[in-house]
């Protein structure tokens, strides 16, 4: 009893920053979770490889980047991935990197980011992440172009990393 | 490569709209310099991280939930191998009775702990389960909420209207949804109502029925029959002088108001009771098949039942087809002038000759182009028996056409039937990608009929459409005038909206859909926009149309 209930914890606490970490390899968006839970599986099936609970992020990760890399020889499902040169050039990305976003508050600090946005900015927000609308059709909507829909929403997530910056750097002094 | 141009790159890949060519160029680029790898890691992660945020399928416990499944799915296979391999061998019997036994108890934990974690607020988790736990429930940011679906307050629904003239201005058309309370006052005609238990109550001439419940109503004055069967049974018809409790069965009643009620019995039970003592048993009487009582003044009397003082299905539906026969020829007439008008561009009548070929012919006058072409849908009846029409339901149905040019003025008009507003924009005609001076023409799923013409409008009209409309024929038409700037929109006939733009350009069309939306070749997919529904007459004019038109147009092709 004593392994699955440990298991269950590992997945609950590990799963989001998971898989933000799949994505970060170049992994489409639309597959992040069905890979993410591949990694689980295979968790799972070698339970005993994962020496203390403390290592279970980076085991996790571990994982991730060998089935990351068998996607890579896949010829045939190449779609999830979006692109073979990205995915080997993210590989290479150091493990932690220091940015904050493996620490337990970093979704918390966007969350209170998020709220902080303005009403303008949050609709768009919104409308493209909680309807998946494109941005050829929130322009449509909104009566602009779609370059001027991509731009705000890479500015918007700009400014969100500089608030969360600045929410992770409050907690810690 | 400058920022900015890299930027212009890096949104389109978030977007999903990067071409691959490009995706290669902002690659390259990236692994050249240090700066932008991070930026490009930077909007990866804010993107993935709102998005686990946000988007309602991708809470924690759903995403563990998903984990669980597969291990399941997992343990099943190995079941089954084992019970196909060795049935035997207690060994091995013994495993998979821990394997199974080991999934079942971490499914079992999943789902405790995935409760704890969201009902419980326990010390012991850890933030990030917290944060697991919070994205169950709503996150603070929801703007866009959709409104909640109305409720169904309807009890009863306008089954049939034959030539009725309305005493007061409220009326009613058929399809339309009555509720408690609702009083339908003719001066003369038939309608017939059903009741949502069954029940189907017809009037006669001049007559007043009000709508009491799903099971229930009151025939003020005049003629009425009702047909009642078995899950209707207990039906209520009150009159002022008589409450009709039905037993399974045909009945009618005439209520002439002040003088007297007369009930008869065609066929099967029914029990009256006087209204001021209610429904008790002792107090009932008991009318059987071809039994009729008269309450007025005095004592209740005995009256002859005459099945044909009061109308019949069968005379009913005779006189239906003849009006449909009617209704199906004066729509003919209309068609074949519209045939003939050289200001038409674009003629779909929806009558195919071979319904396994797949082009539409285009049967306007001048019709040397834009033949349509039908991808899926189901053929299947339109306004009339005999009508043909065209239904389209699932994303893949949709009819294609080209049609060159630039036009100064339009009006789009169809007859469509909407079996459900599903998606956020659901098209009735869209050419492909939108570019400059490219027409939509659409309703979203608030019912509201929209024009947009590329930089120049994007017009909805106020809701047209609700629930309660869904499955009835309607008549939509929207025009558009360079010249004037004026653009209008028409429901049934009737004008509903009207608008002055500024900067008016040609109306382009090029390649197009009716009932669906594509994007040019080599452009990454669409948020889907089919239609569901039917239709079965599409017009395409060069000029738009005024309002005295589009009203004769919906009057010659209205169904009822």
């Amino acid at each position: 009893m004593h392994r699955q209930q440990e298991f269950a914890q590992i997945v609950l606490a590990h799963q989001a920053q998971l898989r933000m970490f799949v994505r970060m390899l170049g992994v489409a968006p639309h597959a992040v979770d069905d890979l993410a839970q591949d990694v689980f599986v295979v968790a799972y099936q070698r339970w005993d490889t994962l020496d203390t609970a403390e290592n279970a992020a980076k085991w996790l990760r571990g994982i991730a980047r060998n089935l990351v890399r068998n996607e890579l020889r896949k010829q045939s499902r190449r779609q999830k991935i979006l692109n073979t040169a990205l995915t080997e050039s993210l590989m290479q990305v150091e493990d932690p990197r220091s940015d904050g976003w493996q620490e337990d508050g970093w979704l918390d600090a966007l969350r209170a980011c998020l709220a902080k946005l303005p009403p303008q900015s949050r609709e768009l927000v919104a409308a493209r992440y909680e309807r998946d609308a494109a941005s050829g059709e929130l322009a449509e909507e909104l009566g602009t172009t779609a370059d001027a829909v991509r731009q705000t929403l890479l500015r918007i997530r700009r400014q969100l990393k500089t608030c969360i910056e600045g929410q992770l750097g409050e907690t810690r002094e | 490569m400058n920022r900015k141009a890299f930027d212009i790159l890096l949104a389109k890949m978030l977007d999903g709209s990067i071409q691959e060519d490009e995706l290669e160029l902002l690659v390259r680029e990236a692994a050249q310099d240090e700066q932008l790898q991070s930026a490009l890691l930077e909007q990866i992660r804010i993107d993935e991280g709102v998005r686990l945020l946000l988007h309602d399928s991708r809470g924690g416990p759903t995403f563990a939930e998903g984990v669980a499944a597969r291990l399941t799915a997992d343990a099943d296979r190995f079941e089954f191998l084992h019970r196909v391999l060795d049935r035997t061998d207690e060994r091995t019997q013994r495993t998979l009775f821990r394997r199974v036994a080991l999934v079942a108890g971490l499914l079992t934990c999943t789902a405790a702990l995935l409760l704890a974690a969201i009902w419980a607020n326990g010390p012991r988790q850890s933030p990030t389960q917290l944060a697991a736990q919070r994205i169950v429930t709503p996150p603070p940011l929801q703007v866009e909420r959709r409104a909640v679906p109305p409720l169904d307050a309807g009890v009863a629904t306008v089954k049939q209207l034959l030539q009725v003239e309305w005493s007061d201005a409220a009326g009613a058309r058929v399809g339309d949804a009555l509720t408690t309370g609702r009083r339908l006052r003719q001066r003369a005609g038939t309608t017939q109502v059903q009741f949502y238990r069954g029940a189907v109550v017809t009037l006669e001439g001049p007559a007043e029925l009000e709508v009491r419940g799903i099971n229930e109503a009151i025939l003020h004055s005049g003629k009425a029959w009702a047909n009642v069967p078995e899950p209707a049974q207990g039906f209520v018809l009150l009159t002022p002088d008589i409450e009709v409790v039905d037993l399974g069965t045909e009945f009618g009643v005439e209520v002439v108001p002040g003088q007297r009620t007369e009930v008869s019995v065609f066929s099967g039970e029914v029990e009256l009771h006087d209204p001021r003592t209610g429904r008790v048993e002792q107090s009932a009487i008991s009318l059987t098949t071809g039994q009729g009582l008269s309450f007025g003044s005095g004592l209740p009397q005995a009256i002859a039942v005459d099945r044909a003082q009061f109308g019949s299905d069968e005379q009913l539906r005779a006189r239906q087809q003849r009006k449909s026969l009617e209704g199906f020829e004066r729509w003919r007439q209309w068609s074949a002038a519209a045939r003939q008008d050289p200001r038409v561009l674009i003629y779909y009548r929806f009558e195919p000759e071979d319904e396994n070929a797949t082009q539409l012919a285009n049967e306007a006058l001048d019709a040397e182009e834009a033949a349509g072409y039908v991808i899926g849908g189901q053929w299947t009846e339109g306004r009339w028996r005999g009508k043909r029409a065209l239904d389209f339901k699932r994303p893949s149905d949709r009819i294609r056409f080209h049609l060159d040019g630039e036009y100064d003025a339009v009006t789009l008009a169809a007859w469509v039937r909407i079996d459900g507003l599903d998606r956020p924009l659901c098209s009735l005609m869209l050419t492909d990608g939108y570019e400059f001076g490219e027409v939509h023409w659409q309703f979203n799923d608030k019912g509201q009929l929209g024009l947009a013409i590329e930089s120049t409008c994007n017009r909805y009209s106020e809701s047209l459409v609700d629930l309660t409309d869904l499955g009835k024929w309607i008549h939509v038409a929207s025009s558009y005038d360079r010249v004037t700037g004026e653009v209008h929109q028409y429901f049934n006939g009737e004008r509903v909206d009207s608008l002055q733009v500024d900067h008016p350009v040609a109306a382009r069309f090029g390649a197009a859909e009716i009932g669906n939306w594509s994007q040019p070749v080599s452009q990454p997919p669409l948020q889907i926009r089919n239609f569901n529904g039917r239709m079965d007459e599409f017009l395409l004019y060069g000029t738009a149309l005024d309002e005295s038109e589009v009203r004769a147009m919906y009057e010659a092709g209205k169904p009822h």
